[in-house]
């Protein structure tokens, strides 16, 4: 693994290349993490989605977005413009370091959503949506009740107190006011226009949310795999906020689909 | 002008990965007066990699470093970009060696001399064993670390229970619970578990610790205070071992260099600052620290 700082320097963003193990298949695999409380969470997990499609002879890339993880700034400062610029520059770091002019992507949650948006700009040959976030307000809902409910749970407070959370504080995080608006008209079926890329939609729990989409997808004349895995991701859940995802069903789903479809 | 970042891999093999942060204009060379400050170390809390809970690792070392500090947050082996380096050892042991290879890498390439070490939950226990072994450790933030009953707080809680005549059933279960845990603190290992559920496989043993016996603690601060050391306790009002804002000196009375150990107890706080405003208050706290032990 190769750690590094990349992008414009004022405002460094954080990556980590996974070379293959083994023959190398020319092929990279860009990998594209949750933002706020969901990216601590699924660190662990992507993680071993590099590892093992490293060990499939994939170059595997993983960065974090501008205001997450270990890159410059704050969530407060975020765009949805400037993350879709992340995905591209992220893009292109994988094709350089990597020696790579075939590039797949992998998006995880609301880094799901912004690849999905980022796609075009970046021509990948696959994508995987996992437990992409569709509808930005629906997204939000769930975040303020999620947050709600942590802040009630006498379990982590044993004090009762009203407490007076900032304007934009959601689980944990300051989004800032301009990247909640933007996200509550966030809507990934709408806006959506996927290049010919074979896709595969990755659920921890059935719904029928992404059979919707996924019929969609169909409707556009693409190429779409649905995948329910066994998992216990439990995104909305107060009693999961702190737990790490362990992703094992769905590392075996994302590897077998791109060593399947990604040339 | 803002502060620096720079990623780096170090210890045995390179196996160890972590952000440096310099304050602005800090060129990271090892001598200069940023140098002769304590270089701040944040530990892994739990088996969160290093950004830290809710991203805290990440706003307290930028925090910190635009207050002149120079800080490093790494990953321990087998937690985030860290591989694990087998089984050779406990994970304590590996823990303290972990930290020592930080800190001598920050010795060679940053000419850091002494360090204020810290965390949250297992990384307050990782850097207390880490400031009792190694000597380059002048000053200690411990973010709910240690905490035990004690009899006063025993008798607090009774007082409490007989004031709410629906929770009497439950009395007797509670005591016996209580007694035992105060009784298992004097005598040998609590086997406290972290109260963040962890994952239920083989990583899980990175996470839970036994905790030593109050009386080892104790002769470990007293050989710290002796030599110098400087220490924070901030403890939070979701750590179930800490329940009052006088327990510290209840279980530790009259440790020698007492005025070098501050005791912050938010009790409106979660134990893994969930809320803002309460996170706010722990950098505070972990701020005022690092101005006492700063060379004037």
């Amino acid at each position: 693994m190769v750690p590094t700082y990349f992008s414009a320097s004022e405002s460094p963003l954080f990556g980590l290349l996974h070379e293959p193990e083994g023959e190398a298949r020319g092929h990279g695999v860009l990998l594209c993490p949750p933002v706020g409380l969901e990216h601590v969470r699924a660190h662990w997990a992507l993680r071993q989605v590099g590892l093992s499609l490293s060990r499939a002879g994939f170059h595997c890339f993983r960065f974090d977005w501008f205001g997450v993880g270990d890159s410059a700034g704050d969530l407060a400062s975020a765009t949805l413009d400037a993350w879709m610029d992340n995905a591209v520059q992220a893009a292109q770091e994988l094709r350089d370091a990597g020696g790579v002019r075939k590039v797949s992507i992998v998006g995880l949650r609301l880094g799901a959503t912004l690849a999905a948006l980022a796609a075009s700009r970046i021509r990948p040959s696959c994508i995987v949506l996992w437990d992409p976030v569709l509808e930005g307000a629906r997204h939000l809902a769930e975040m303020r009740q999620l947050h709600r409910e942590v802040l009630s749970d006498r379990r982590r407070y044993w004090q009762a107190e009203r407490r007076h959370p900032r304007p934009a504080e959601l689980l944990g995080f300051d989004f800032g006011e301009g990247l909640l608006a933007e996200l509550e008209r966030l809507n990934v079926t709408r806006v959506a226009a996927l290049p010919k890329a074979r896709v595969c939609l990755v659920r921890s729990t059935p719904s029928t949310e992404l059979e919707d989409f996924s019929e969609l997808l169909r409707e556009r004349k693409l190429d779409v795999e649905l995948h329910t895995t066994e998992m216990r991701a439990r995104w909305t859940s107060a009693d999961d906020v702190e737990e790490l995802l362990l992703p094992a069903d769905a590392v075996r789903t994302i590897t077998a689909f791109l060593e399947r479809r990604a040339p | 002008m803002s502060v620096t970042e720079r990623i780096h891999t170090f210890g045995e093999g390179g196996s160890l990965t972590g952000v440096v942060t310099l304050p602005p204009g800090d060129l990271g060379a090892a001598a200069s007066p940023e140098a002769a400050r304590p270089f701040v170390v944040i530990l892994n809390a739990g088996l969160v990699h290093r950004i830290g809970p809710f991203r805290m690792g990440v706003d307290l070392a930028r925090r910190l470093a635009a207050g002149g500090s120079r800080v490093l947050r790494f990953d321990q082996s087998g937690i985030g970009d860290s591989p694990s380096r087998g089984s050779a050892g406990t994970v304590e042991e590996r823990a303290e060696s972990d930290g020592q290879q930080a800190m001598s890498f920050l010795a060679d390439r940053y000419g850091a001399r002494a360090f204020a070490v810290g965390g949250l939950c297992t990384g307050a226990m990782n850097a207390h064993r880490l400031g009792v072994v190694d000597e380059r450790v002048t000053a200690l933030w411990l973010l709910d670390g240690y905490a035990y009953p004690t009899w006063p707080g025993l008798g607090r809680r009774i007082a409490g229970a007989l004031r709410r005549p629906r929770s009497w059933p439950s009395v007797g279960r509670r005591l016996a619970a209580e007694a035992k845990e105060y009784v298992l603190s004097r005598i040998g290992s609590t086997g406290h578990l972290a109260p963040v559920t962890p994952p239920a496989d083989a990583r899980t043993a990175l996470f839970f610790q036994d905790w030593p016996p109050l009386a080892s603690v104790r002769r470990d601060l007293e050989r710290m205070l002796l030599r110098g050391s400087h220490m924070l306790f901030v403890y939070s009002g979701g750590w179930s071992g800490y329940e009052h804002a006088g327990q510290f000196d209840e279980m530790f009375p009259r440790l020698p260099c007492r005025e070098r150990v501050t005791v912050d107890f938010q009790p409106g706080a979660d134990h893994t600052f969930f809320a803002l405003a309460d996170r706010e208050a722990m950098f505070r706290s972990v701020e005022r620290l690092l101005a006492r032990v700063r060379p004037q």
